[in-house]
This record gives structure tokens, sequence and C-alpha cells, in this order.
């Protein structure tokens, strides 16, 4: 049907027209630039002069995010100002000033005399100030502000409208590492979710799983494996699951992994929606991994660290220094019995800090030591202590002090990371404590003008927690969270009510993330992290433009190399190429497809390959010619005689690239989709496109080729 | 307009000689791969790679000399180059996957008078680091093992073994020359050598699609005169596409900037090396390996 030229260019016109469709939100996204705006609108009242907070973000809003203020007033204003201001230590500006309280925040903002209106942005808190009556306020920015949670013009009520419709549907989307963004995949920890599941005395077990996890196979095939070597009948050890055989639980253990993970995944988009990232994804990887990718988050660490928290909370008693000595014998007796190399367990602690003060700690760098220590006697079978040993999640200064048995030199201790001994039974656990809540501390309280968060408790936990004070009045209580001890203060009196605190904490940031853990949510079994993967905003921005250079580059050399090389017929073929990226272009659209850095190399590399094809038919239309063939015919048998030629040449490649994209994560999967697209639509432009061209052109002149 | 006219180059006879600098190559490179050991990338063996640029200028000694206080004691500090005018610093060291975070914050601090900016992160546990490299080899055997199967089965298993041994070459030379040049593998290399892998086919089949046509013609020639005569009429759409294919790929070494510059590296060799044996090996292997069936039939 396609054997007239008529016929074909209406399929050709056809197909432009579906392509550049599918292209225009993608070139209004990144050519037109888009244009996100949130109006404030009063529908009901003005805003009288005064100042106040505009809105409270969920995410940072940065320089680059606003583009523009609009305000809209009745009375005619002068001078309006808007600045960002992303440094709250720069007190003063031309236009305003920021007033800061006695923790440098930014409280209110003063215009200066000539100015009628000024909106400042700190952080996430956009503040304005104004000496005239406004109605309106329209602010344009890049998407930046996705959830304005509170604040909308305090007091007044206006309807915030935040118009996303600009935002493109439909458009190419940008991998991490062009706009900025993390990729994390967490692995589950699947040995301490099966030790969880086991009774608490099964010591022999214990260990048995820890070595399952060392191996690198799949840890159930190893477990598996480790039971039967070590002829133990796992029916025994978890009756609970009422299995007919070992295979059955083994079998349910792994269903109790899969729900274990789905519930993280959704206890981490809990947390990550808190956070305030937009659109991220998260989703199960393989047999025990989660994949997180956050798109231009702007705190790596904060998000790092608010990701791989199990938020396991527990609330247990500091046993008495007698029992911390015992322990510390016992282990040390164990230790020594069984040749174990390194340090004593007793040499860990600062000697005089537990002579003087009956105080535990450990030396600041030896931590990560002392734990490995703790972990290897939490596995081992032969000791049976009443407590176990938690660090604190803060170290302390050194001291130095006056010796109380000689007054002519003093005792110093170095800088120390605190160390607590803690019953094995928790008062209160993680699923017992409701409405996290960080806040500063009210004056007159221990903590005044500190962060802290507040916790209630559900009925069974008050009552536990009641009747533990009561009975434990004048000995401490360690609050532990993800297995470091935030404070561990000493209960004064029977609290009933279930009201408690957690103090400790560094700054705002960790007391609202905190806060957001615990709301969100305990892990059933810790996560942590396997492979990172982050690029900031400005690196994505040099990728894109390193990108976009190099493909110009590549293309306009192509054009002219072609152009000069082959004349009309290189018009012809560069005319095919330039559609042929139009196309590509397209199905990435269409297919929903992220564009990497990788994946722009893969479009350059397409150029290259994809005029392979026409320099195939052109040579041999050339040789055909060279036969004595007319233009016709030598056109006719090039096109035949090439066709199959490009075909096998072209699925080499192709299957070289499924491999890849099967294989490859993220970025390299982003090459291997654009190098397919573009082997495929480059079979369709170079052989169909330029074919149609021949036959416009060879209807008029019949004998003549420019070749 | 043509490169060349008609040319008659025995290609055949020069094969000889041919696959004695590529055993050469191969074997000094090998010869470095097994006596230095891969230089592996985090990608493979686990670890940490940080990026960092600054706004102040940063003399590197000085700033291996500033992290060398700190338990970034024994990474390898490198400078790069980047669009961006700021000075630009990578950081590679083997600190556990969990403490990002706190080494993050360490660099910042102990940078802080250079006013830091810590553009990318990568990280890498061992596990990880191990599934990637078991993946890596496992894809390359599995697309090797997908094109063998392809090119048995549209031309025959001469054919494809003449292609495979051209490809083998191609991966080992390319290898060679990062080893030798002491140049880190990591995914993205990976990517390129299957890359390659397709594009190195793409050559040799054109090239093996006209000796088939040729010798379907019945011109009564030996297969030596048959396939030069099919490498000599395909010569000039050799040349042509492995110009315009190495003119963007050097473009994209140049101008594409540091994440896949040795990607792109990787490329610019296997371009150049895959033209060179879709000539000089595929075809005399194709060669040989019929006329040792033919011999074998008489």
């Amino acid at each position: 049907m396609f054997n007239n030229f008529k016929s074909r260019l209406v399929l050709i016109f056809l197909l432009i027209g579906v392509a550049c469709y599918f292209l225009k939100p993608t070139y209004n996204k990144y050519f037109v630039g888009s244009e996100n705006i949130v109006i404030l609108n009063s529908s009901i009242q003005s805003i009288p002069p005064g100042e106040g907070i505009l809105f409270k973000n969920n995410q940072s809003v940065n320089k680059e995010c606003i583009s523009n203020i609009k305000i809209f007033s009745n009375s005619s204003l002068d001078s309006i100002e808007a600045l960002l201001l992303s440094n709250s230590k720069q007190l003063s500006y031309q236009w305003g000033q920021l007033n800061l309280n006695n923790k440098n925040e930014i409280t209110t903002i003063t215009c200066l005399d000539d100015v009628d209106v000024c909106i400042g942005i700190d952080n996430s808190i956009v503040y304005y100030n104004t000496k005239k009556q406004i109605d309106d306020i329209e602010i344009i920015h890049n998407g930046c502000i996705s959830n304005i949670s509170e604040g909308v013009l305090e007091n007044y009520s206006f309807n915030a409208d935040i118009n996303e419709n600009i935002i493109e549907e439909g458009a190419i989307k940008l991998g991490l590492d062009l706009q900025g963004g993390m990729y994390i995949q967490l692995e589950l920890d699947v040995a301490q979710l099966i030790l969880n599941k086991l009774n608490r005395s099964e010591n022999d077990m214990r260990q048995l799983i820890y070595n399952s996890d060392q191996n690198n196979i799949d840890f159930f095939e190893s477990f598996r494996q480790e039971c039967i070597t070590n002829n133990i009948r796992l029916t025994q050890k978890f009756p609970q699951y009422k299995a007919l055989d070992d295979n059955e639980v083994i079998q349910r253990l792994k269903d109790d992994r899969d729900q274990a993970l789905n519930s993280a995944i959704k206890v981490l988009r809990n947390r990550i929606d808190e956070f305030g990232v937009s659109e991220p994804i998260i989703q199960r990887f393989g047999e025990n991994r989660i994949v997180v990718e956050l798109a231009g988050v702007q705190d790596k660490d904060r998000a790092r660290e608010l990701i791989k928290r199990t938020a396991s909370l527990e609330l247990s008693l500091v046993l008495s220094t007698e029992r911390v000595n015992n322990a510390i014998v016992k282990i040390d007796k164990y230790l020594l019995s069984n040749n174990i190399d390194g340090n004593l367990f007793a040499n860990y602690f600062e000697p005089a800090l537990f002579e003087l003060f009956g105080e535990l700690g450990v030396s600041i760098g030896k931590e990560d030591e002392f734990e490995r220590l703790l972990k290897k006697i939490e596995t081992s079978t032969d000791i049976k202590l009443d407590g176990r040993f938690v660090l604190s999640n803060e170290s302390q200064d050194g001291l130095s002090f006056p010796n109380p048995d000689n007054e002519s030199n003093s005792i110093s201790i170095g800088a120390y990371t605190p160390v607590y001994y803690v019953s094995n039974t928790p008062a209160i656990v993680g699923g017992m404590v409701k409405d996290p809540m960080a806040k500063i501390a009210g004056p007159g309280s221990d903590n005044s003008g500190q962060w802290v968060i507040n916790l209630s408790m559900n009925r069974e936990g008050a009552r536990k927690w009641s009747s533990f004070t009561g009975r434990n009045i004048g000995k401490r209580v360690a609050i532990v969270l993800d297995d470091k001890v935030f404070m561990a203060p000493q209960i004064n009196s029977k609290i009933s009510g279930g009201q408690t605190q957690i103090s400790g904490l560094e700054n705002a940031n960790e007391a609202q993330d905190i806060a957001n853990v615990l709301s969100a949510g305990e892990l059933d079994a810790p996560v942590k992290i396997v492979e990172e993967r982050s690029v900031s905003p400005s690196l994505g921005k040099d990728s894109i433009e390193s990108g976009r250079n190099a493909l110009m580059y590549a293309f306009i050399s192509i054009l002219i190399f072609i152009l000069f090389y082959y004349r009309v017929s290189g018009l012809i073929a560069n005319i095919s190429l330039f559609l042929n990226i139009i196309f590509i272009l397209s199905l990435l659209s269409i297919l929903g497809a992220t564009l990497t850095l990788p994946g722009i190399a893969g479009l350059i590399l397409t150029i290259g390959i994809a005029i392979d094809s026409n320099v195939i038919i052109f040579e041999r239309i050339k040789e055909e010619i060279g036969f004595g063939k007319n233009a016709v015919s030598a056109v006719r048998s090039g096109y035949k005689r090439a066709f199959i030629t490009i075909m096998d040449a072209n699925i080499t490649t192709l299957i070289a690239a499924f491999v890849l994209a099967n294989i490859g994560s993220g970025p390299i999967k982003g090459f291997a989709i654009t190098l397919s697209i573009g082997i495929m639509c480059s079979m369709f432009t170079a052989i169909f496109i330029t074919r149609t061209f021949y036959m416009i052109i060879l209807q008029n002149k019949k004998n003549k080729l420019s070749i | 307009m043509n490169i060349i006219d008609k040319s008659n180059i025995d290609f055949i006879s020069k094969s000889k000689f041919t696959l004695f600098i590529s055993l050469g190559i191969i074997i000094m490179g090998i010869g470095t791969l097994i006596f230095r050991g891969p230089n592996l990338s985090i990608d493979f063996v686990g670890g940490t790679i940080i990026q960092v640029s600054s706004s102040e200028q940063a003399e590197i000694n000085i700033v291996r000399d500033l992290l060398n206080s700190t338990v970034l004691r024994n990474s390898e500090i490198t400078e790069i180059t980047g669009l961006s005018s700021n000075q630009q610093f990578r950081i590679k060291t083997n600190i556990k996957i969990e403490d990002t975070t706190e080494i993050s914050n360490i660099i910042m601090s102990t940078l802080k008078d250079y006013n830091p900016e810590i553009r990318a992160i990568e990280s890498v546990g061992p596990k990880v680091g191990k599934e990637l490299q078991f993946q890596a080899i496992y894809a390359i055997g599995l697309a090797l093992l997908m094109l063998m199967i392809y090119i048995g089965f549209r031309f025959d298993q001469f054919y494809a073994m003449g292609s495979v041994v051209a490809v083998i070459h191609d991966i080992l030379i390319t290898l060679g020359i990062f080893s030798l040049l002491n140049l880190e593998i990591d995914l993205s290399i990976v990517a390129a050598f299957l890359t390659i892998v397709g594009y190195s086919l793409n050559d040799t089949i054109v090239i093996f699609d006209r000796f088939r046509e040729n010798s379907q013609k019945d011109l009564k020639i030996s297969l030596t005169d048959l396939a030069n005569l099919s490498l000599n009429q395909t010569l000039s759409r050799t040349i042509i596409t492995s110009l315009t294919t190495l003119m963007v790929v050097t473009i994209l070494f140049f101008v594409g900037g540091e994440a896949i510059k040795y990607f792109a590296f990787a490329l610019i060799i296997g371009v150049i090396v895959g033209t060179y044996s879709s000539m000089f090996i595929a075809s005399p292997f194709l060669l040989y390996f019929k006329s040792k069936i033919k011999t074998e039939e008489e």
C-alpha cells in the first residue's frame, strides 16, 4: 500500500503529528519553562496592613525556587520588595530588616521607609509585612512549593490555591542523576526478624541465625542448611506456627518477611510524606530489599538518617552498680576462658568515672570496637546476663576535678560516650506510646528552651508506666531509641496518666524527625542501607548541560559531515536523522521513560549508529550505479539489498541493549532503553523515510542522483 | 564523492601480522590484569566515593593533609574537572556504608574554610558489590550466548564462531587497555563493553552479509578471494560509519562530563577495535573455521 509516495507522505506526517503531540509537554517543561503558581486570593477580605507569616512549606524554599511574586492591591503601591533570605545570620537588607529572637530565629520582618510590601523567605517559612491593604498574592515558583502546611496568611481567611496544572503531565522525566536526588537500597535484617520470633531463651539458635546471615547466599537457604547440619527441628523452635514440617516453618518465616517488608514500605512512606518530598518512589526490590528514590531532596544526611531508623523505643530500668559489676566479672571470665583476643571488657570503661560516680563511659574512638565486642557477647550462648549494655547517643566532654584523696593533683577524664546497663525487659515499648510531638520545652522545666518530644501512652502503657515508676522511685530509667540511650533520668515520683518526655535532642530537625518516625510506627526489624547513590541538584544541572552540549555538537558535526559527503542524499539522511530524534524523544514520553545522563549518551550513540543504515544504503546505491544501472533501479536494488544487512546488523545491537536493560540499575537502564528505542526508530527513519524522499526526487528527474 | 574509489586490499594475507599485534596487546593487558589485579570500582568491591566542590581555591595537597587528620586518612583523593568553575575533588574511601552521614559531616567541617558542597555520594555495601560483579559477568555471558544463537540461526555456526572470536577479542583488548592505563572498571564500563559487543557485531555482520551474498553468486574464486572481495566492497561503508561513530563518542568523551568520561573512553577504544576486528579478526577466523570443516570432509 506504500508503493506511491503520497500515501507514504501521509503516514510520515501523521507520525510526525503524533510525535509532536506527545512531545509538547516535554517541550513546554524544558524549553518554555514551567510556571507553578500559588495564588493566595482573598475572596472575602483583604489583608489589612500588618505583618505575619504567609505560609510554611513542608520543604525548603531556596533562592532558585521563586521566580516572581506579584501583589495585587486596590490602593496604589509605591514599592514592593521580595527578597529571599536563606541566611538568617545576615540581619539587614536595603528593603527591610529581619527581626530575630534570642535563638537566632526570624520572628518578623520590618519594611524600610519607602517600601510598601516586603516578603522574606527563610528556609521553609515565608514572611510578609505590608503598610497598605493588599488583596491577592501570586507566587510563581518552579515546583518547590508542594504542600502549604500551615500558617496561610495567619489570622486571615485567605485561600491558598496551589495551581499545579502547569506542571506538564507526560513530559519526559529526568533521572536522579540529572535533577538531583537520592537512590537508597535498604536491606531488611531478616536475621533480627527471626530472632524476634524466637523465645528469648533459645541461645543456641541465636548463634545459628547469626552464622546463616554471614554467608553470602540467600539467607533462608543458608538457614535451612545450618539447621540440617545442626540437627535442629524448626517445628519445635517455632511452636507458634503449628507447622507440620520444617519446610512449612521456613515458608511461614518467609511470609513474615514479606509482611515485614510491606509494612516497612508503608512506614517509610509515612515518614517520607511527613518529610516532604514530592513523588517519592518506595518499592520492594528482590527478596528482602527496598528501594527508595527521592528526587530533589536537599538535606541528604537528614533524609538518610530518617530512613534508616528502626524507631524501636524502649523505656527500661537502668540496673544497679552491683549488677553492673557482676556482669563485667562474668563477661571477663568468659573472655579469658575462651581466649578471645583483645581487651578485657572491664578495660573499656573509664576507671575514674566508675569508681567515683558509678557511671560507665567508653572513651571516644573506642565505641566501634566496644560494640563489636558487645555483639560477640550477645550471640554467645555461654553468658547469661540480666541486662544489656547500651551506648548513649551523645558523647560527653572530658572533665577534670581535684583528687579527693590527694589535693595536690587532679583527676582528669577524657571525652567519653556514656554506657548504660539496662534491664532486658523494657517497661514500655514503642507500641504503647502515641501522639509524639516535638516542641521547645517551656520555661520552668529542666530542659527549658531545648527541643524535647512529648509522648503520651495508650491505656496499657499508662497503667504499666504508673506502676513501674511507682515501684522504682529513686532509680533511673533509660529511654532507648534504636539501641541508643537518649536520656536516663531519675524517677522522682510515680507518674500516672502516661506522660513522658524525651530530651537530649540535638536540634529542631532531629526532634521533628524522631517525632515523625515514632508516629509513623516501628519497623518489624531493622533495615540497613546497602547501596546509596545521591547527586546534588547543582551537579545534576551541570550534567544536563554537558549532556545537552554533547548531543548538540555530535548532531551538528554528523549533519555537516553527511551533507558534505553525500550532498542531496546527505540532506535526505539528515532530515531523517532529525526526525529520528523526534521519534525517539516522543517514544520516551509515551513510555513514561526517565532520561538519565547515560540515556543521553545512548541518544548520542544512536545518532552515530542511525546514520550507518543510510551509509549502508547509499554505498550500495553507489555500487549499483557503478555497475551501470540507472538511478531508479539503482535506488530500488540498493534499498532491497541493504535492507537485510541493516536488519541483521541492528538486531545484534538490540540484543546487547536488551540484556543491558534487564541487568542494569537506574542510569544504565536508561542508556539501554534509549539505545534500543533509538535503533528501532532509526530502522524506520533511515529506510522508510529516506526512500520516500527518493521517490519524490526520482519522479521529476529520472536519471540524476546526487550521492 | 568517495573516500576510496575501488580498493583491492588483500586483508586476509595481512591477518597473520594483525593477529600477532592483537595477541601482543591482549597478553600485555591481561598480563597486567593478572599481575596487578583488576582495578575494580566501588560498584564491585564496595566502598564510598564522595564528590566535593569548593568555591574557594584549595590546593589538593592541603585538602589531602586536612583530611589525613580525620578518619579519611586512607582515602584516595583526586582532583577532577567539571563544567562549573568551582574546584572539585573526588574522595574514595573504604569506610563503611553505615557511616556516610558521619563522613559527610567530617568533610564539611574539615574543609569549611573552602566553602565545600557535597555534590555526589556513591556508596555500595560489600554484599551488593559482589552481586553486581556477578550480574556484570552474567550479562556479558548471556549477551554473547544470545548473539551467537542469533547469528548461528541467521547465518550458520561458522559465522557465529568467527564473530564471537572477534567480539571476545574486542572485550579483551578494551579490558587490557583499561588495565594497562590502570583505569577503574565500574558498572558503566560494563555497559560500554556490551555496547562494544553490539557495535562490533554490527560491523562484522555487514561484512559477513556481503560474504554470504557473494558466495551465493558462484563467482568461482577461492574463499580467501571471496573474503577479500567482500571486505573491499564494504570498505568505504566501514570507514564512514566508524568515522561518524568515532566522532560522536569522541565528542561525548570531551563534552559529556566527568560522569561518563570513561564510559566514552571505553567506547572510543571499542569503536576502533571493533572496526579493526571485523576486518582482520572476524573474516580470517570465518575462513579458518570454514576451511577446517572442508579439509575434514575431504
